[in-house]
Order: C-alpha cells, then sequence, then structure tokens
C-alpha cells in the first residue's frame, strides 16, 4: 500500500520566558494509505504536538526540525483538503453563530468548489453520514442545540468533508461518556473504511487505541519509544513503559483494589 | 446491619431545558454505609452530578430527604450547616478549577482548618505538614503556588483538603478522570488507604466502570434521572441486569489481544 505520510526526525521546539522547550525529538514512522495508527501517551508525551506539526499548525515561534512529507502529493497539504481534524472539544472547532449546514458546507465549497446549493446537499449526505438523527433538520440547527456526542459527529463530518486522505482525530472522544465514546469510535472505523482514509488516533488510553488500530506509536517526554501492530504492543510490548501503561490500564477483569472480604 | 450514614430518599429535581421540563433526579434514593464506598455510574445527563451537588447543597432539590450522619441535611441552616460541611466533603474533577491558581498549597489547606476551627493558628503549619505527609507529598511543597504544581499533586493537594476536616463520607466527582493513567493508579491506592485508616466513605462518580470495578463496594447506575440498578461492584459488572448496565459494560474499553 501506498505512503501517504513520512515523518521524518521530527523535533518540535516551543519558545517562551525567554527559553526554550523541546517538546518532540527525533520522531519517525511512516502511515500508510487506509492506516489507522494510533498515539498513545501521558500528559506531557508530545502527542498533541505531533498531530498539530503535521496539521502545520504549531503555534509561531515554534522550531521545527526534521520533515513531514505527504508522497502522494505533488504540493503542500492543505488543511480541509487533505487531511481533517477533529478535536477534543467540538464546541472550539464548530462556529457557534453558523447553522450546522452552513459550516458544513463551507467547507464543500471552499475544497470541493461546489454551489451553495450543492454544498448544503452534501452536508445533509455528510451528516446521514455520520448517524445524525433527521440531517435535513440538523442543517438548521446551532452547535449549542445539540447534545456533545451530537456536535462531535458534526465536526467529524465537517472533518471529512472534503473527502481528505488523513483524519486526525485528538483525543476526539475523552470528553464523551463511555457510551458515546464507543459509537465515536465506531463512526470513525466506519468511515475511515469507506473513505480509504487513514487515520491518526491519537489518545491516553491504550486499551482504546488496541480497539480501533492496526499499529499503535506509545510516547514518552517527546520521543516515540515503541511502534508496532495494536497485537504486538498489547500482547509482547518491548519496552518497559509500555509495560507499565498496560499494568496501569483498569478493565472489567483487572482485580479490585478492595479487600477480597470487603467485595466478597 | 449498621445504620447508614447517608440515606437520600425520593430525590427529585428538574430542569428547565429549551422550554421543556428535563428530570435531573427522577425518583432516587441509595445509601452509604460508613466506609463503604458506592459508585453513581452513568452517561452523561443521568443525574450523577446533579445527585452529588444535590448532597452537598449546591443544588436545591424540589422534592426529597437526605439524612447524613443522623441529620436532616435539607433542613440545616447557618453555623449547623458548617459543621454538618466539615464532615461531608467534595473532590472535583478538575483540581485546577477548584482552586484559587495563586494562592499557595498552604493557604488552601490553612482555609479549611481555620474556618471550621480544628487546629489553632499557633498549629497549622504543622498540621498542613502533617496533611501533605498523609497524602504522600512533600511538606515542602506548602509554599508552592497551586498553578505551579503537577495536576497528580493538585489532586493529591484537593484530598488532602478534604480531609483536612476529618470528613465521614467524601463525593468523589470523576476525581480521577482527568489523571494520567500513572497517576491515576496512585490516587487510588491513597483514597483506599485514607478509608481504611479513617473510616470515610466515598459517593464515587463515574463514567468509567473499569475504576469504579476497583474501588468501590457498590454501585447504583442511573440513567436518565432514576437508579435502574444497583448491587455489588462485581457482581452487576460481571452480569448487568439493565439495557444502561449492559450498554456500559458494552462501552468500556477493553484491551483487545491477538490481534
Amino acid at each position: 500500500m501506498s505512503v501517504r505520510l513520512t515523518v521524518e526526525k521530527l523535533g518540535v521546539s516551543y519558545r517562551g520566558d525567554g527559553r526554550e522547550t523541546e517538546v518532540l525529538k527525533d520522531v519517525s514512522f511512516e502511515l500508510r494509505a487506509g492506516e489507522r495508527l494510533a498515539i498513545i501517551g501521558e500528559s506531557g508525551s508530545g502527542k498533541s504536538t505531533l498531530a498539530l506539526a503535521i496539521a502545520g499548525l504549531l503555534p509561531p515561534g515554534s522550531r521545527v526540525d526534521g520533515d513531514v512529507r505527504w508522497p502522494e502529493l505533488e504540493r503542500r497539504p492543505v488543511n480541509g483538503r487533505d487531511l481533517g481534524f477533529v478535536f477534543q472539544d467540538p464546541s472550539s472547532s464548530l462556529n457557534p453563530v453558523l447553522t450546522i449546514g452552513e459550516q458544513i458546507a463551507e467547507v464543500a465549497r471552499a475544497h470541493l468548489g461546489r454551489s451553495w446549493r450543492e454544498a448544503y446537499e452534501h452536508a445533509e449526505m455528510l451528516l446521514g453520514r455520520v448517524h445524525l438523527p433527521d440531517p435535513a433538520s440538523a442543517l438548521r440547527a446551532f452547535p449549542h442545540q445539540l447534545s456533545g456526542g451530537q456536535r462531535q459527529r458534526v465536526a467529524i463530518a465537517e472533518a471529512i468533508a472534503a473527502r481528505p486522505g488523513l483524519l486526525i482525530a485528538d483525543e476526539a472522544t475523552s470528553a464523551l461518556d463511555t457510551i458515546v465514546q464507543a459509537e465515536i469510535v465506531r463512526l470513525l472505523e466506519e468511515l475511515v473504511a469507506e473513505d480509504g482514509m487513514s487515520l491518526l488516533f491519537i489518545s491516553h488510553d491504550i486499551a482504546l487505541a488496541s480497539q480501533i488500530a492496526d499499529r499503535i506509536a506509545v510516547f514518552r517526554h517527546g520521543r516515540l519509544v515503541e511502534i508496532g501492530d495494536a497485537g504486538q504492543i498489547v500482547d509482547a510490548p518491548r519496552e518497559a513503559y509500555t509495560k507499565s501503561l498496560l499494568a496501569a490500564h483498569m478493565g472489567l477483569d483487572t482485580p479490585s483494589l478492595l479487600a477480597p472480604e470487603a467485595v466478597a | 446491619m449498621t445504620a447508614p450514614l447517608l440515606a437520600a430518599t425520593n430525590l427529585r429535581k428538574r430542569f428547565d431545558s429549551r422550554g421543556r421540563a428535563v428530570a435531573a433526579l427522577d425518583d432516587v434514593s441509595f445509601e452509604v454505609a460508613p466506609g463503604e464506598t458506592l459508585a453513581l455510574v452513568g452517561p452523561s445527563g443521568s443525574g450523577k452530578t446533579t445527585a452529588a451537588r444535590a448532597l452537598m447543597r449546591l443544588t436545591e432539590l424540589d422534592g426529597g430527604e437526605i439524612c447524613f450522619d443522623s441529620e436532616d441535611l435539607l433542613a440545616l441552616k447557618g453555623a449547623r450547616l458548617r459543621a454538618v460541611r466539615a464532615r461531608l466533603q467534595m473532590v472535583f474533577q478538575d483540581p485546577r478549577a477548584a482552586f484559587n491558581p495563586r494562592a499557595t498549597v498552604a493557604r488552601v489547606l490553612d482555609d479549611p482548618l481555620r474556618i471550621h476551627g480544628i487546629v489553632p493558628r499557633a498549629e497549622r503549619p504543622e498540621a498542613i505538614a502533617q496533611l501533605l505527609q498523609r497524602v504522600g507529598l512533600s511538606p515542602d511543597l506548602a509554599t508552592r503556588a497551586i498553578h505551579e504544581i503537577s495536576g497528580g499533586q493538585r489532586q493529591r493537594v484537593a484530598i488532602a483538603r478534604a480531609i483536612a476536616t476529618r470528613p465521614r463520607l467524601i463525593v468523589l466527582d470523576e476525581a480521577v478522570s482527568a489523571l494520567d493513567v500513572s497517576v491515576r493508579g496512585q490516587i487510588l491506592e491513597l483514597l483506599l488507604d485514607l478509608q481504611r485508616s479513617q473510616d470515610i466513605a466515598y459517593l464515587f462518580i463515574s463514567h468509567d466502570l473499569g475504576v469504579v470495578r476497583a474501588i468501590a463496594h457498590r454501585v447504583a447506575i442511573m440513567d436518565k434521572g432514576r437508579i435502574v440498578e444497583t448491587g455489588k461492584a462485581a457482581e452487576v459488572i460481571a452480569n448487568p441486569q439493565s439495557s444502561t448496565g449492559r450498554a456500559l459494560v458494552a462501552a468500556a474499553p477493553k484491551l483487545r489481544h491477538g490481534a
């Protein structure tokens, strides 16, 4: 399968308070077309900086070393057109004073050259694809009229509106309850498969990552600690840090921390 | 069976949402025994946080009774309410939002000791040092500002503040949800250690069944303002009877082996 994204020796430093902080160091990996790669890490691991660097959204004054290349493109990637971005808080990516229809149609107009009328039809189709009930009336709704889970569906519809080759989901389900989280993960899987998108799924939750990703990359303190097939990372991690993340996971089969007589 | 420490009976609360009345609490009843952890679990909007806020008297109920430590909590006012508040504490999800960011750690811990008249002024620095040690922090941290310390340290300070008044019940509202997984385990161990040594009961509010299974004795599953299922945590999670219980179990992230 062709390579969609090559990250080579990527380093990012932020400048502030008169000093430079290195937040990403010497990161290299490839993402193939249609592949789902999870980026796992705790706070300060650099996982969100990686997403911003790939999207070219780093704050001004950041120093970037190394390369992010898009081998299939013969031009610079365009946000919205070549990559879609879904953030943790859908309210931050939706405009509160525009209807849902306007903001999705805007993407179709800007990147696909559709007329407003065609763009609205496209938006309605997309709202159906993200399983929003009653897409036709959702077009006329404002973001505040929807639940958190529905807003994230709208943000996803907007992110995929121009059929980008890469979808970046940065903690896109972390603010949602587990039931809605599972629905959104299923939706992402479905959309990625249908459109042949590559997915960069950024999360602090290694179990969730193992459910959606083909491969998992583990980050810590700005470095790529380990990358491998999801099964290898879960069943045969090579690095002690990966093992500690797996040990810290609390699943439904994890023994209770309470004394045995207390739970009997 | 010992008398419950907390008995909430027939709690009712309606909110107006876009012109429609929505029942946040629809005849909700539960009990917590001394030294016990009851988890309230449910999807967003199920009413679990409203129940917690009602206990703290941060939300006025439309109806129902709350008996805490043999007192009618909803009838208390003034000095007697303040006295009960010392025995009933709360820790929130985001410790950053729960503190004045510019206050020092010492100031944050001095407040409850002073307001509730627990420790005379001259002895407070020593009491603060002991509280910090109790939650696994260095007493040297006392002079640091809240915004200077890490998220895990901040949540430990929030717990230190909560235990400063020697409470019998602490409401933990998604108190470990925002923490890194490596820190989360340590905070859960700390909570259990405090529970064992000081017989503190917890009302543990969460949407994460994995964490609930690890720490709670009993669980009450809420949906749309009602308790739909209740029982021992391990039993309910192993064999949920309600559709909400089954949905929460199915949705809990699981490590996918052998992929």
